[in-house]
């Protein structure tokens, strides 16, 4: 036998199982789910705009970053040789 | 709750989906509350907790682990969250222990909860669990109230399995022992009336 099945037989802690149960108070439970709910309504959006998916479910925009700012730097490498004269 | 059904609420949660919540705070708030009031033995503070308790699971649903038990996940956050405020307690107790001389002093009233108790018998064994040392008294609520497998209460607990059940077993004796002395208790003052 468990002990959870030993909790269940014992005719003590039945009796904790009549024990009256506290209810909370429903408007404030009320207003904490809202509360919660926005908040996770909040992060979500966010987080889907900064990782929108291309077809194959990677997402775009990291690359997409990663690109502009690899051709930033390759333009000011580039004007960097063209001022020093080292490229015509 | 079934566990197929609780593995879709985790992987809802962690994508942020609001009607995951609203099951998941319909299975569990009335227990988390119970839990806590229990363990306070104060309504405000188990509310005050209650709303923690909530507010951390939305924080940290995108990290949750796919596979999360959600019953042990929100006791254990519950439960440090009362060990916090315990902690807390302790030190403003500290603090104010030195000034409490100066305050008048009153005959201890029964708290709201106490007088929430429906029966006799109810009210003697609530007021036997809420004098048991909180290990045991935690130990008790979340097996035999909340219903919790003593394996998942070790894990709220942070204690081993065999550890808990010797907890269990200890509690259980506390509590007996506790109803026991609060009969004779009764009995005691009934043979004192003057007859």
């Amino acid at each position: 036998m468990s002990s959870h099945d030993e909790a269940a037989a014992d005719p003590m802690l039945k009796d904790l199982e009549l024990l009256q149960r506290f209810s909370p108070d429903p408007v404030r439970a009320a207003r904490v789910r809202a509360r919660c709910r926005a908040q996770l309504e909040r992060t979500r959006p966010s987080e889907r705009a900064d990782m929108s998916p291309s077809a194959d479910g990677h997402p775009v925009t990291p690359v997409l970053v990663g690109c502009l700012c690899g051709a930033y730097v390759i333009s000011l490498i580039n004007l960097a040789l063209r001022v020093y004269g080292l490229l015509e | 709750m079934d566990r197929a059904l609780e593995l879709q609420l985790v992987e809802r949660l962690r994508n942020g989906d609001p009607s995951a919540f609203d099951a998941v705070h319909d299975a569990f708030n009335a227990r988390l509350f119970n839990f806590l009031a229990r363990l306070s033995n104060r309504r405000d503070v188990a509310e005050d907790l209650l709303e923690e308790t909530w507010l951390r699971l939305v924080t940290h649903a995108r990290r949750l682990k796919p596979d999360t038990h959600l019953g042990p996940w929100l006791f254990t956050v519950a439960r440090h969250l009362y060990a916090s405020y315990c902690r807390a307690r302790l030190v403003e107790d500290s603090y104010a222990e030195g000034l409490i001389g100066l305050w008048p002093s009153g005959s201890p009233r029964p708290s709201p909860l106490d007088a929430a108790e429906a029966s006799e018998a109810q009210r003697r064994v609530a007021a036997a669990l809420s004098a048991l040392p909180a290990r045991y008294r935690e130990a008790l609520l979340l097996v035999a109230v909340e219903g919790l497998r003593p394996v998942e209460a070790a894990q709220v607990c942070g204690v081993t399995p065999e550890a808990m059940r010797q907890r269990l077993s200890r509690a259980r004796d506390l509590l007996a022992r506790r109803l026991r002395d609060a009969e004779s208790g009764g009995l005691l003052s009934l043979n004192e009336v003057p007859t």
